[in-house]
Formats: C-alpha cells, sequence, structure tokens
C-alpha cells in the first residue's frame, strides 16, 4: 500500500535520512522504532507531506506522492497523528474533530463524530471541553480521534505513548489494537518498543538516518541487538 | 460640560469602531502567518480612491461601496499571493520589510494614477449623504459620520465573530492560527486560508477607509500609515493575535485617544473655584492647553509601555513571543 | 582578518579617496559635487544602521529620529546670533545665546563643535531608549521604534518656539563640502569595521545567531546591543547635522518614513552586516533612484520611481535576502579569483561560491 524507495531528507547540510526504503502491505500494523534523533519523525513528516525528501520517491497505491501537497495526501486516505499530539487547545474537543473531518462533507462529519465518540468514550464524555485543558492521556486519544475523522485507510501515529502513564498506555494501545482489528493500516513510530513489537506485524529499526533492521516483529522480539539496545536485557 | 463630556464619548467609540475595523484585519493575517502587514494601512486608503472616483465617475452610492469592496480585496489577495507567499515561514523581520516595500508600491502606484487622471496629490473626498451632515440627539450634534461608523463597525464585527466560530473556514483559520503544521495535516489548504484572511482583512480594511475618508474630508496617497499605525497598537494592547483582544484594544485606544484632548487645558475650562488654586496650577502644569497635539506622541509612549510590561495584551494570550 | 593588514590597504583607499576628491572640489562640477557628498551621507547613515541592526539582527526603523535631532541641534547651535534672534525668537535664554559660528582661520571649528554636541546629545537620548527597548526583540522591537520615529516627528511639529514646527527651517550656513562628508563617511566607515572586528563585535554577532545560545553561555544581550545602537546613533546624528548644513533648508516631513525606507533598502541590498556591502548597497541603490528619476522626470510618470524602488527591494528580498555580500567583507583577491576562474580553459565549472 505504502512504499518508501530509497528516500533522502536533509535539513540545511545534515541528512536527517539517509536512503531507507520500507513498505506497508494493506492492513497491516508496521512499527519504526529506533532511538532520539533516528530519524523516526521526520518518515512520517516526510509521508504526510510537511517535509520534501530531497532523493528518492514514495508511493501510495500505485501513485507518486513524494511532492505532493499535504492537503493532496489527506485527500487520498493518509492520516499523520502527529508527535507531541499537536491538539489545538484553544478549540474544544468537538470542533478538534470537526477539524479533523474538515476535508469530508458535512454529513460525514457528524456520522463521524457519534462514530468516535462510541470508539473512544473519553472524548464523547467531554465534547464541550477545551483541548488544553486535557490530561496528556485524553489528548491522545483526541488526537487519534481527530486523526480518524477524514476517514484514512492508513494511519500514521508518531509516539501515541510519549509521556502517558502506564495505564493510558494500556488503553492508548488497546484502541490501536481495535483499530488494526477493524481493517485499517498504520504505521507506528514508537519509543516503547516494548509495546510496539507486541501490537506490530512487521517491524523496522532506524539508526541516524538508516534502516539497520527490518523482519517480522515477533522475531525481531527476539533479536539478541533489539533485546540489547531497546529492550534493556 | 456634559456635551462635551457626550461628544468625546462619541468621537471614541467612533475612532474606535475604525480602528477595531484595522485591527482585527491585522490580527487575522498576523495569527496566522506572524506578519506584521504595515501595508494594510495603504489598503484602506486604496479603498477610499476606488470609493472617490467610482463616485466621481458617477456610480450610485450602493455600486461605488460594492466596487470598493470587491476591488480592495482583488488587491488585498494580489499582494499576498505576490510579495507575501514567497516569502512564508522566512525571518520576521524580512516580512515586516516587505510590507513596507508593498506600501509604498501602492501608494506610489496611487499617486501615479491620479496623475495620470490629472487629479492633484490631495482630493476632496465626496462623501455620500449618509456619511454627511449630522444628528441631533437630544441637545447633542454628533457628525452622522461617527454614529454610522459606530452602528456598521459593531454590526460588521459580529458578522466577522460568528464566521471566525461558526463556520467551517473559521474554525480552519483559528487552527492555522493556533498550529499551522497540525492544521495543515487535517488536510486544510493553507494557501486558501491565508487567502481568505487577506480577503476578509481587506474587506474591512475598505469600509474602514470609506468612513475615515467621509470622516476626513479630504484623501492623499499618503494617509495609510498613521491608521495602521493606531491599528497595531490596538492590537498589540488587545493581545497580539487575538481577534476580541484587537476589538477591545481597539475601543481602549479610542478612549485613550480622547483623554490628552478632553484634558488639555482643563484647568482652563474648569468653572472658578471648584478646585483650589494649587490644585488648579498643577492641573495646568500637567494638562497644558496644547497637550491635544502631543496626542499621537503619548499614545505611542502608551505603546512601548504596552509591549515592555504586557507583551500579550491585556487580556493575555495571543502570540507567545518569548523575550528572553 | 587580522588587525595589521587594515592599515596598508586603508591608507592606499584614503589616498586614491583624497585625489578623487580634489579633482571633483576642483572641477566645479556642482552636481556631481552635490551627488558625491549625498552618497558620503548615506554611506554614514547606513553604516550606522547596519551597526545597530546588521550586526546584531535587531531591527531599528527610528534611526532616522536620531538623524533629525542631529539636524535640528547642529543647524540651531550653528545659526549666528543675529539671524537667530530673527528668525528663532521664542527660543529660550540660554540656547538664544549660543552660537557656534566660530572659526579658526579658514576652519570652521563651531561646525565641528556643533556636529559633535549633536552627537553627544544624541547619544544621550540613544542610551535611554536603547535600554528602554532593546529588551524587545524581533518585530516588536522594529515597531517600538517606529514608534520612536513617530514621537520624535510630533515632538518637533510641536515644539515650534525651537523648531519653527511645521514651517521649514532655512538660513542654515552651507558649511558641508565633500571633504566634511567624506571624512565623517570614512569615519562611520573605520568605527563599522573595527566594532565588527572587535571582542564587542563577536558578541553582538554571536547574539544574533541564537539568543538562547549565547545567553545561555553567558554572554549578556543588552549590552553589545546598547553599545552598538548608541555608536550606531552618534553617527546618525552626525549625518543629520552634516544633512542640514548641505540642504540648507529642511522641515520634520523630510526626516520620515521615506527616508527610512531608502536607508533600508540600501542596508538590505548591499547585506546586512557587511560593511562594506553597505557602501556597495548605498552606490546601487542612489544611481538606481537617479535613473529613477530622471525616467519620471522625462516621461512625467510620477510615483512609477517609487514602485519600481520598492519593487526592486521586493525583488531582493526574495530572491537574494542576504543581499551582495550579505555578512561577508568584499575582498579584492576573492573577486580577481573569480574572475580569473570564469575566463580561464576550465571555466564552466566554477567551484561552489557564496548564494
Amino acid at each position: 500500500m505504502l512504499e518508501l524507495i530509497d528516500v533522502q531528507v536533509q535539513y540545511g547540510n545534515i541528512r536527517a535520512i539517509d536512503g531507507i526504503s520500507l513498505g506497508v502491505a494493506r492492513g497491516e500494523l508496521v512499527a519504526l522504532i529506533g532511538s532520539n534523533g533516528a530519524g523516526k519523525s521526520t518518515t512520517l513528516k516526510t509521508i504526510s507531506g510537511l517535509l520534501r525528501p530531497s532523493a528518492g520517491s514514495i508511493r501510495y497505491e500505485g501513485q507518486e506522492i513524494t511532492r505532493a501537497p499535504t492537503d493532496r495526501i489527506v485527500g487520498l486516505g493518509i492520516s499523520h497523528c502527529p508527535e507531541g499530539r499537536r491538539i489545538f487547545g484553544r478549540l474544544s474537543v468537538r470542533e478538534n474533530l470537526v477539524l479533523g473531518g474538515i476535508s469530508r462533507p458535512a454529513n460525514e462529519v457528524r456520522q463521524d463524530l457519534d462514530r468516535i465518540s462510541s470508539l473512544l468514550p473519553l472524548l464523547g464524555e467531554r465534547m464541550t471541553q477545551l483541548g488544553g485543558t486535557l490530561s496528556g492521556g485524553e489528548q491522545q486519544m483526541l488526537a487519534i480521534g481527530r486523526a480518524l475523522m477524514s476517514r484514512p485507510r492508513l494511519l500514521l501515529l508518531d509516539e501515541p505513548s510519549l509521556g502517558l502513564a502506564p495505564m493510558m498506555v494500556e488503553r492508548v494501545f488497546e484502541v490501536i489494537g481495535d483499530l488494526k482489528r477493524q481493517g485499517l493500516t498504520i504505521l507506528l513510530v514508537e519509543q516503547n518498543v516494548h509495546h510496539a513489537l507486541d501490537a506490530a506485524d512487521r517491524a523496522y529499526v532506524l539508526e541516524t538516518g538508516r534502516i539497520t533492521l527490518e523482519g517480522a516483529a515477533a522475531i525481531l522480539r527476539h533479536d539478541p541487538q533489539v533485546e540489547h539496545s531497546y529492550l534493556g536485557r | 460640560m456634559d456635551v462635551y463630556f457626550l461628544q468625546q464619548v462619541v468621537n471614541a467609540l467612533s475612532a474606535g469602531s475604525l480602528y477595531a475595523l484595522m485591527a482585527v484585519g491585522l490580527a487575522l493575517i498576523f495569527g496566522i502567518l506572524r506578519l506584521i502587514n504595515f501595508a494594510h494601512g495603504d489598503v484602506m486608503m486604496v479603498a477610499a480612491y476606488l470609493a472617490a472616483f467610482s463616485l466621481f465617475a458617477g456610480l450610485p452610492v450602493p455600486a461605488a461601496i460594492v466596487t470598493m469592496i470587491v476591488g480592495t480585496v482583488v488587491v488585498g489577495v494580489l499582494m499576498e499571493r505576490i510579495a507575501y507567499r514567497p516569502i512564508r515561514g522566512g525571518p520576521e523581520v524580512a516580512m515586516l520589510l516587505t510590507s513596507f516595500a508593498v506600501g509604498q508600491i501602492l501608494q506610489n502606484g496611487t499617486l501615479l494614477l491620479t496623475r495620470l487622471g490629472n487629479q492633484p496629490t490631495q482630493i476632496a473626498f465626496p462623501a455620500p449623504d449618509f456619511l454627511s451632515g449630522v444628528v441631533q440627539i437630544g441637545a447633542v450634534t454628533i457628525p452622522r459620520v461617527n454614529v454610522v461608523s459606530f452602528g456598521s463597525g459593531v454590526v460588521l464585527l459580529v458578522l466577522v465573530m460568528l464566521f471566525l466560530t461558526r463556520t467551517r473556514t473559521g474554525l480552519a483559520m483559528h487552527a492555522a492560527a493556533e498550529d499551522l503544521p497540525a492544521a495543515q495535516l487535517m488536510g486544510i489548504k493553507v494557501n486558501r486560508v491565508v487567502a481568505t484572511a487577506f480577503a476578509l482583512s481587506a474587506a474591512l480594511a475598505a469600509v474602514a477607509g470609506l468612513l475615515y475618508a467621509s470622516q476626513a474630508g479630504q484623501i492623499n496617497p499618503y494617509l495609510g500609515f498613521t491608521p495602521v499605525l493606531k491599528a497595531f497598537i490596538a492590537a498589540v494592547i488587545g493581545g497580539f493575535g487575538s481577534i476580541p483582544g484587537a476589538v477591545v484594544g481597539a475601543y481602549a485606544l479610542g478612549f485613550l485617544e480622547v483623554i490628552p484632548t478632553a484634558l488639555s487645558g482643563i484647568a482652563d475650562v474648569l468653572p472658578p473655584g471648584s478646585v483650589s488654586p494649587g490644585v488648579h496650577d498643577l492641573l495646568a502644569t500637567v494638562f497644558p492647553s496644547g497637550l491635544g497635539s502631543y496626542r499621537d506622541a503619548i499614545v505611542f509612549v502608551f505603546l512601548i509601555l504596552m509591549l515592555l510590561f504586557r507583551p500579550n495584551g491585556i487580556l493575555g494570550g495571543g502570540a507567545k513571543e518569548d523575550v528572553p | 582578518m587580522t588587525a595589521w593588514r587594515v592599515p596598508r590597504r586603508t591608507l592606499v583607499a584614503i589616498a586614491i579617496l583624497s585625489v578623487v576628491l580634489t579633482l571633483l572640489d576642483a572641477s566645479g562640477l556642482a552636481f556631481w559635487q552635490g551627488l558625491a557628498i549625498n552618497l558620503a551621507i548615506f554611506i554614514i547613515l547606513v553604516e550606522a544602521l547596519n551597526l545597530a541592526s546588521g550586526f546584531t539582527g535587531v531591527f531599528s526603523l527610528g534611526h532616522i529620529g536620531f538623524m533629525a535631532i542631529g539636524a535640528y541641534t547642529g543647524a540651531i547651535l550653528t545659526l549666528p546670533l543675529r539671524t537667530k534672534a530673527e528668525y528663532l525668537p521664542n527660543l529660550p535664554g540660554w540656547l538664544s545665546g549660543v552660537h557656534l559660528d566660530m572659526a579658526v582661520g579658514p576652519f570652521p571649528l563651531g561646525f565641528l563643535v556643533a556636529t559633535l554636541v549633536a552627537g553627544l546629545i544624541v547619544m544621550v537620548v540613544a542610551g535611554l531608549v536603547g535600554a528602554v527597548l532593546l529588551r524587545l526583540s524581533g518585530h516588536f522591537v522594529a515597531v517600538a521604534t517606529l514608534g520612536f520615529l513617530v514621537i520624535v516627528r510630533v515632538i518637533l511639529f510641536n515644539a515650534d518656539e525651537i523648531t519653527r514646527g511645521s514651517r521649514t527651517f532655512s538660513n542654515v550656513t552651507p558649511y558641508t563640502n565633500l571633504w566634511w562628508a567624506w571624512g565623517w563617511a570614512v569615519v562611520a566607515i573605520y568605527v563599522a569595521w573595527r566594532l565588527k572586528f572587535s571582542g564587542y563585535g563577536r558578541e553582538m554577532f554571536a547574539q544574533k545567531g541564537d539568543r538562547w545560545a549565547a545567553r545561555s553561555i553567558g554572554i549578556s544581550i543588552l549590552r553589545p546591543r546598547l553599545v552598538a545602537f548608541v555608536v550606531s546613533a552618534f553617527l546618525t546624528a552626525v549625518a543629520g547635522s552634516l544633512y542640514a548644513h548641505f540642504i540648507t533648508s529642511f522641515s520634520p516631513t523630510v526626516f520620515y518614513f521615506d527616508l527610512t525606507f531608502r536607508v533600508i533598502t540600501m542596508l538590505v541590498v548591499g547585506g546586512m552586516g557587511s560593511v562594506s556591502g553597505s557602501v556597495i548597497g548605498v552606490i546601487v541603490v542612489l544611481a538606481l533612484a537617479e535613473a529613477l528619476r530622471r525616467v519620471e522626470e522625462a516621461t512625467l510618470l510620477y510615483g512609477l520611481g517609487g514602485i519600481l524602488l520598492a519593487a526592486f527591494f521586493l525583488a531582493v528580498i526574495i530572491f537574494r535576502p542576504d543581499g551582495i555580500l550579505g555578512a561577508r567583507e568584499l575582498s579584492l583577491e576573492r573577486v580577481i579569483g573569480r574572475i580569473r576562474r570564469r575566463t580561464s580553459p576550465g571555466a564552466g565549472k566554477e567551484a561552489p561560491g557564496p548564494g
């Protein structure tokens, strides 16, 4: 469904991503793991069009989206839930969700508001609350709900567990599991390798802009390198 | 004395409405782009000229107003497309300087066109009837244009607030102003939102231009400079980037401006014997009769104080500018 | 750039300049002399603004206010006693007695003293203004300084016992000639140069790059900015006094936004932060302005010059925001090296240059 071929991304003189190739098949949950600064978020931003690659190509369902503008990418069915949640603090939960669906016709948005509220009851109870007053976990739920409002077929999730208490992390991953079961394709960037590899079908390990390991999540979980660097054993 | 007081209040409300129309436009653009559009005053000036020439050409008043608004909106959107879009995301100061250059182009362009039309630099403005003359409210005589300024200002501001809070485009603007990359991820077409912001702010400036020209009686290509500075002050008072703040700041500025004029020479206006000689002399020193003409300087000192002590305005909120 | 290199080159440059000025002086071509004086005065203004804004990245839009104060102060001080009594009858007592129009032989000492006094007064004002405003940053300081420009103008318009308000201030003795103008221009260039390559200069540039990083290493933000600001105000005031004694009649409207924009255009075109760039910027913009003025007069399309100049400025900001030289200095070796590379057989494969 999604293919990155030899993609390179530069920040000024620094090459943040140095020729990576990866793929996500329909219905899969693929995890992208690695330490801080490895380039994971940069990869997602390049896919969603916030950044432009300096070389390489990105294909989605056969179409070239390498240099496509973000609004076209969203229209094609890719939704990016950004790192740090980035919800609109001065707007209410409901308004945040409506914004998520702003590229969709009004009747769909109404249906989706109901759908998301039942999927994420936490949000349903707080529709009129201002985004900035929500807790970290609630904000993450809102960010995910908002990303779902555009009825994506591919969801890019950037570090959903960041800064959350263990119980909230569990709940977030429950939701991710639900979404996968419903057939949503997910590319997940995570520092919490334990949860990421549990949830994922396949995974890639990213180090300083390059892919160093890839394979089925089950196998990677027992890979000595991964165990040593990320799972602390 | 009461009559005088009432007239000052009317002046303050009328001026405040004008500033509010301009300040909201500035705040809209600043909120999304972090750009202080100093050409905004010149957009207002262009509107005044469009109105004047439409009226000279014999167009009926409603048609002239429509022409003015449409023409100004076109100018606003073109301005963004040609001058501001290429430097979007660049350093703040570069954007500020660009807005000055755009202003110069508008000023000189208008000058050129008036010359080509064999008109002098300063033209008398043919204010339409509903903006001329006076009205009587009880014992007070008020220029009609002041009343209309206040009324139309309020109506337009309410409409703008409704637009921003109730419509999809308005919501998109909020989002873009708060967090532009996140807004992009929603699939919001940033270019369209920005163009809409410029169009809306130009339309408001157009109305302000018509009102200003009717009040001033004369127009020249350089009339936009001081209003845009005042509008900027209003926006700062209200917390730069905040729309409601800009409105509050504008009316606050309207009243603030009236104070030096009202207080100048107050010692002479007081009925004899109402205050002790010591107080009288104090008032005469602090508020000499020439104070009114220093009004603009006082207002700017106030701006500087605001920037120093309350950069986020009276209401707080708005752009977060860290000062180390 | 080591210190010992500068003196030899400078001496050569000054020698050449002196020869040119002597020839110009003797030629009697009033038009070119006027142009040369104008050039010098703008060089001072732009180098001063460079110091305050270009080095530190903090934009001062109010600098022409300092020029105005310098102009009026210098002019009032040099007015001969009798003229002063007739022309400015309501001057406060102490001021009406001062007349710096004395000369030592052919040397107009009074003019020099008046100019220096104007500069010093402005330095004090700038110190106060700077201490207050330089705590702000980015566009806020730009607008606050613009406020200063307006405040100065309002005061000049209203204090008409001293300034004659909105009426033209004339009868100023035309002391400014090629030597004064260019003498001060050389001083301005020298001051800017030395300051840029000094300890202070490094602090200033550091502070421009990353405010937070500089702060964290313990470099105070306010001091370098303030020093640059005050020195630059002094030079601007000097330019003001020179200007006043050049055009001999002026009013507050001269020292307002159009002049500000012109100086900024020169600064940006030349490259903010480059001392030699400022000189180039002045030459380019003055040449362009002069050419456009002639076009305007020939075609009667008044206003066209302003449009094209502003459009030129836009083009520079959009396509070459660093200006011609950026923050670097003109170096003869590099220019010669480039010419050589262009004309050599291997030309076409040019080494990566600045861009």
